[in-house]
């Protein structure tokens, strides 16, 4: 499902929209640094807060994601499923370095905490033309 | 396959092996050498000619500070050589921490979001945060791969690579760049090894060189203080009679309070007028005029083997037979021998002090008595004095109260034990306090003609007339006699 055309939109290169949807329908979309290449099938969003897009997914499993190549700038749209959290393994890892590796450079070690991994299974991928 | 796509491989190919060829060149040029410094620049050098990644870095832990420390940098305007990074901050600090490779593609991007959230929180909860932590590296930095070096599993430093470029590594990039640090840990690690051994060497031959010099130093400074204490105990000599100074220090005579019963001769001198001379003589006069006699009389005392007891201001203490002792015999005529060359020396002595206007003849009594006496140390426990007293000390002193000036006088134990060698007139009855009986004294004139110590050597010393006369030293017996015939004719 995700090719290599993909991977540079999953770099953070530039930030991605994703809309989630409350129980009883409202919409909200909101721009994040970077959604992650997990697999094929696969992608990763940080829960660094509990904000609005936590709190539908666990009403609504469904979201939408917009995700740019920088250097095309070709964008596609995503639909996505909630799978699941992780809390550690490699891609934990990655994604908890480099939020900290930041945070420690502008003096907020320890304010930024990677709480988990949340994994989304790939419904389908199309590129906007 | 279509034409193009195997030509996309074959490049693919010759790009991987050019790759191995010169992963493989770069390994066998930093095995080369065990210097640290060599390795890391050789490695950050070759990186960029090879790779072209400009701007590279290599920190090294420092375990006692818990910080790495930048070794070598290459592409950089400063070269930041000891510039540290905390263990757990920034790209390079986190990686350090996790011991897992990072690859960053958009840092200032990141961190300018990472900034704005930070203001939101501060305007928010009105805390303030840290400052911004300075880092080494490029300024601008977007792109940056990290990569720990672990030498099994344990963390020996990172290496970094940057550019102010957005997303310039990509996986490929990261492969080669682990694979480098990988090889630049491993040559890292033996040199540090190597320095390692070497530095404990070092110090194991500053540490013999440190034992060597505290060890000559200790032989310095027992031989000063040896040489202290010669000097000391030649000072102290002075203090005591040789005799007492040897025993002491040759350890035959124990310095505590110790005395025991010996047979002994005493002898007693002192300075008829001197007393009065006392009161009409400058102080430095007197001072050399008595240390002139005292030391004489010493060298004389000395010579024959006496002790010298003590000096009571012109009077002089010795006794012969201890601690050493040549037999009762032998002791006494030892210090009558003494008195009698102390007599001429004495007569000497005149002379010389009548030519330096000392009117006034010093004559001396001398007193001489040989019995039982106690010697040894006296005294308190911190002060003790190697004396002798008893009957026979007060009977010496008595004879020498006795004695006419320029005269000796002996008691009848003395007479005894040398009147085979001694000419000895019979004096008068002398009593002595404590005593019942009154004690024969006689006078001594000279040895016998017939003792071995018997000298026909004559010397006097007169006011107006000095006479020195040796028999076997005169060569011309006639010439002699005339001059002394002459002499008389003019006392005449």
């Amino acid at each position: 499902m995700i090719e290599d055309q993909h991977l540079p939109a999953l770099e953070g290169m530039f930030p991605s929209w994703i809309t989630t949807s409350s129980n009883g329908g409202e919409p909200n979309t909101t721009v994040i640094s970077q959604i992650w290449f997990v697999s094929e099938t696969e992608v990763a969003l940080s829960f660094q807060f509990f904000n609005k897009t936590k709190k539908n997914i666990s009403q609504n499993p469904y979201a939408f994601a917009t995700i740019v190549n920088p250097a095309s700038f070709d964008m596609y749209n995503l639909e996505l499923e909630y799978n699941r959290t992780e809390n550690d393994g490699d891609l934990f890892d990655e994604m908890d370095m480099k939020l900290e590796a930041i945070a420690s450079m502008s003096g907020m070690s320890g304010i930024f905490e990677l709480k988990g991994a949340d994994i989304y299974n790939v419904l389908s991928i199309n590129k906007i033309n | 396959m279509n034409k193009s796509e195997a030509f996309e491989l074959r490049s693919q190919l010759d790009r991987r092996n050019k790759e191995i060829e010169i992963i493989e060149t770069v390994a066998s040029q930093i095995n080369k050498t065990l210097d640290l410094d060599a390795i890391a620049k050789t490695m950050l050098i070759s990186m960029d000619n090879y790779f072209d990644f400009k701007h590279s870095m290599i920190l090294l832990l420092d375990q006692s500070e818990g910080v790495l420390k930048v070794i070598a940098t290459h592409g950089y305007e400063n070269d930041g050589i000891g510039a540290e990074v905390a263990i757990g901050v920034g790209v390079i600090g986190v990686v350090a921490k996790k011991k897992k490779l990072m690859r960053m593609a958009n840092i200032g991007s990141q961190r300018r979001y990472m900034e704005s959230i930070k203001r939101q929180i501060e305007s928010n909860d009105k805390v303030e945060s840290d400052k911004d932590i300075n880092l080494p590296g490029l300024p601008n930095t977007e792109s940056q791969v990290a990569i720990p070096m672990l030498v099994e599993d344990e963390l020996i430093g990172v290496f970094a690579v940057e550019s102010d470029q957005i997303n310039i590594f990509d996986k490929s990039d990261e492969m080669i760049i682990r694979i480098l640090a990988n090889q630049t840990a491993s040559a890292l690690q033996n040199a540090k090894l190597y320095n390692l051994e070497q530095q404990r060497l070092k110090e194991l031959d500053k540490a013999h060189a440190e034992l060597a010099e505290l060890n000559s130093n200790l032989e310095k400074k027992v031989s000063d203080r040896t040489e202290e204490l010669v000097q000391l105990s030649t000072k102290l000599a002075k203090y005591f009679s040789p005799q007492v100074y040897d025993s002491i220090f040759s350890g035959k005579l124990d310095v505590k309070i110790q005395t025991k019963r010996k047979s002994l001769t005493v002898f007693f001198c002192d300075l008829q007028g001197f007393t009065q001379l006392t009161e009409r003589l400058e102080p430095e006069i007197l001072t050399e005029l008595l240390t002139e006699y005292l030391t004489e009389m010493s060298k004389i005392a000395i010579k024959w083997g006496g002790t010298i007891d003590k000096f009571i201001g012109d009077a002089i203490l010795v006794f012969f037979g201890d601690p050493e002792t040549k037999g009762k015999k032998e002791d006494a005529l030892a210090c009558v021998s003494m008195a009698l060359e102390m007599l001429e020396k004495l007569e000497e002595l005149r002379g010389t002090w009548l030519e330096k206007g000392f009117t006034k003849s010093l004559k001396a009594r001398m007193g001489i008595h040989s019995g039982f006496c106690t010697v040894g140390n006296f005294g308190s426990e911190d002060r003790l004095d190697y004396t002798v007293i008893g009957n026979g000390v007060n009977l010496a002193s008595r004879l020498e109260g006795s004695a006419d000036p320029n005269k000796i006088l002996i008691s009848e134990d003395t007479y005894l034990l040398v009147k085979d060698e001694v000419k000895c007139l019979k004096n008068k009855e002398i009593s002595v306090k404590g005593l019942s009986y009154p004690i024969q004294s006689y006078e001594v004139s000279g040895f016998s003609s017939n003792s071995s110590l018997y000298s026909s050597k004559l010397m006097k010393s007169i006011p107006g007339l000095s006479l020195q006369f040796d028999p076997d030293e005169i060569e011309d017996n006639e010439r002699a006699m005339k001059l002394i015939s002459e002499v008389l004719s003019r006392l005449v």
